[in-house]
């Protein structure tokens, strides 16, 4: 499919750019505070024990902190 | 062989699933990192590759050290092995990675995350880089990173250069 690109300006093009780094923004910002909550359930601590042992099996000891 | 190579050289990692494709693992040092691929349909317009497009965030979920990370390449080799996992249920996966700058650590982020790349370069990946620039003079390192042979790659190499260049169409 051919598509034509319109011709925008340089404020047009700024803005576009804005907005899609204020997406961006919100986005990371979300995925931050998805794993704040996260870290605080008893399955966030279950799989560190689980990893910790997996890690193990293969020599790599991860401290207990 | 270069599987079997990552997989004594790398941490185990977790996949929790979910929306988000959200996989952990632990250092050495005890720090928890969590690697997001996060479904990004906004990115690109085309909907031949909108839909297989996301965005990589790696995030330190928790650093008992107290100090910045330091250089790790098992972490490489994690990373390169998530990515082998998540790319194995399509070859035609796209990710996006823009480098936080709230902290003006940008550029030691990008450093951090081309050594990464390194590691898994070999493996049939290309990466593009560029930079998009706000309103307040701030610049964004921005990858992409796809796989050499999905079948959409020169549309979509167009279209990165495109959006670096605010050609982008709200969505």
């Amino acid at each position: 499919m051919e598509t034509v690109k319109k011709e925008l300006t340089k404020e047009e093009r700024q803005a576009n750019i804005d907005r899609l780094i204020a997406r961006w923004k919100a986005s990371q910002e979300e995925s931050r505070r998805e794993t704040e909550e996260r870290v605080k359930t008893p399955e966030y601590q279950a799989m560190l024990r689980e990893l910790r042992k997996k890690n193990a099996e293969r020599g790599i000891v991860i401290p207990e902190l | 062989m270069q599987k079997e190579e990552l997989s004594s050289q790398n941490y185990n990692f977790s996949f929790w699933g979910g929306v988000n494709n959200t996989y952990s693992f632990q250092t050495e040092n005890g720090i928890v990192y969590e690697v997001k691929l996060k479904p990004t349909p906004y990115f690109f317009d085309n909907p031949l590759y909108a839909e297989n497009t996301y965005e990589l965030s790696i995030i330190v979920a928790d650093n008992p050290t107290g100090r910045s990370p330091i250089f790790d390449t098992k972490v490489s080799r994690t990373i390169a092995a998530i990515f082998e996992d998540f790319y194995l249920s399509s070859d035609e996966h796209l990710l996006i990675y823009i480098c936080e700058s709230a902290d003006k650590r940008q550029n030691i982020r990008k450093t951090k995350f081309d050594r990464w790349f390194e590691h898994f370069a070999p493996m049939d990946y290309n990466k593009y880089d560029g930079g998009i620039q706000d309103s307040t003079g701030e610049i964004y390192p921005v990858s992409l990173i796809l796989k050499d042979k999905n079948p959409h790659k020169a549309a979509i190499i167009v279209a990165f250069i495109d959006i670096i260049a605010g050609y982008n169409q709200d969505k």
